[in-house]
């Protein structure tokens, strides 16, 4: 059995790597960046972490939600996982299949990739997809937006200007 | 001697100036603008595409943590983030601790239109970015046919239709939503975006 199926997966087992090699907070986003992983699934996971006590959250800069490993659980669980590694897992990890593998998962428009692509046969409700916010708060934000890009840029023709 | 070129950066007025500014935003738009003129200097072209372009048209409020930049030199551009005191985080993926920017090296052909890119100036620095209607094909198609996020593809879709609602070219918009099959998803980002 791998080592990460103890974790309930890779994508688990990788985070709580990520978390533990991280000198401060990070967001959800760095560590699907930075590991290869898929943003969604990197959110759920944490969510979960969050919910058994693993990590902490901050919101700080833009709204944005930091996390770290809590000092009790998570620590433990990071020790945990760092006395189940084996030594070559580094290698592993650095090397060019690996690192290729990594890539591969993270999630972009390459057209060429067919694995990315959704199940045409499940339509999706945009409707329910874009009621995740409150009422009002997207109208808000795209307001707040050209309100922001106005004050920041000046347009000249076809430049936009940083004002200083 | 890479080691030299790094420390003769860091000590550069170009360096300590992005290092200087305090917000993550304004840092990245002015790390670009250098980065971009360092590449043009040497015969390469970049094209700013993706989230971090998104990010500059909506001022920062949908916010992305990579620079997703389409290059026509990929050597080039990696010889120059080493300089910069870049490290390679996977094949095409470079982080500076020291700045806090992650940057996304695409050596594949930008599949925008040239002719609709927009330009911007920080200082004396200048860099091109997608246009608006590129960046909102692509996210609808995101949306549609991509296992990514739908929600933010379709939010940020939104975003760009309602900041741009007076200079969009629907025609051209239309168009590309055609060749792409995603009209369907184009008319009801329309509609929320008209609802701001």
């Amino acid at each position: 059995m791998k080592v990460e199926m103890l974790f309930g997966g890779s994508t688990r087992f990788t985070i709580l790597e990520a978390l533990s090699d991280a000198k401060g907070s990070i967001t959800a986003h760095q560590i699907a960046l930075t590991r290869g992983l898929d943003p969604a699934a990197t959110y759920r996971c944490l969510t979960e972490f969050l919910e058994f006590g693993i990590v902490k959250s901050e919101i700080r800069q833009r709204n944005r939600t930091f996390y770290k490993l809590s000092s009790g659980p998570g620590r433990a669980a990071a020790r945990f996982m760092h006395s189940l590694k084996k030594p070559d897992n580094l290698e592993d990890w650095l090397s060019p299949k690996m690192q290729a593998k990594r890539m591969a998962k993270i999630t972009r428009l390459d057209k060429s990739d067919e694995s990315k692509i959704r199940d045409k046969a499940k339509t999706q409700n945009i409707d329910r997809l874009l009621s995740k916010r409150i009422p009002g708060e997207l109208a808000a934000l795209v307001i707040s937006s050209k309100v922001s890009f106005g004050k920041l840029f000046e347009q000249k023709g076809n430049v936009f200007i940083l004002k200083e | 001697m890479v080691k030299e070129i790094r420390a003769r950066f860091k000590t550069s007025p170009e360096y300590k100036e992005i290092k200087k500014e305090r917000d993550p935003f304004r840092r990245r738009i002015f790390f670009l603008g250098v980065l971009t003129s360092k590449l043009k200097e040497n015969g390469t072209d970049a094209i700013l595409v993706g989230g971090e372009a998104i990010d500059l048209y909506t001022a920062g409020n949908f916010a992305t943590s990579d620079i997703d930049l389409v290059v026509d030199d990929k050597t080039i551009t990696e010889k120059l983030l080493n300089k910069f005191g870049f490290g390679r985080q996977g094949n095409q993926l470079w982080f500076n601790s020291d700045l806090n920017i992650v940057l996304q090296v695409i050596d594949k052909s930008y599949s925008g239109d040239f002719s609709r890119l927009k330009r911007f100036r920080v200082k004396s620095y200048e860099f091109k970015v997608a246009a608006p209607e590129d960046l909102i094909q692509n996210r609808l198609y995101s949306a549609k046919f991509w296992k990514s996020n739908p929600q933010r593809d379709m939010e940020q879709s939104i975003a760009l239709l309602g900041i741009f609602a007076d200079s969009i070219d629907d025609t051209y918009l239309d168009k590309l939503a055609k060749e792409h099959d995603i009209a369907d998803y184009l008319r009801k980002a329309r509609r929320y975006a008209s609802k701001g």
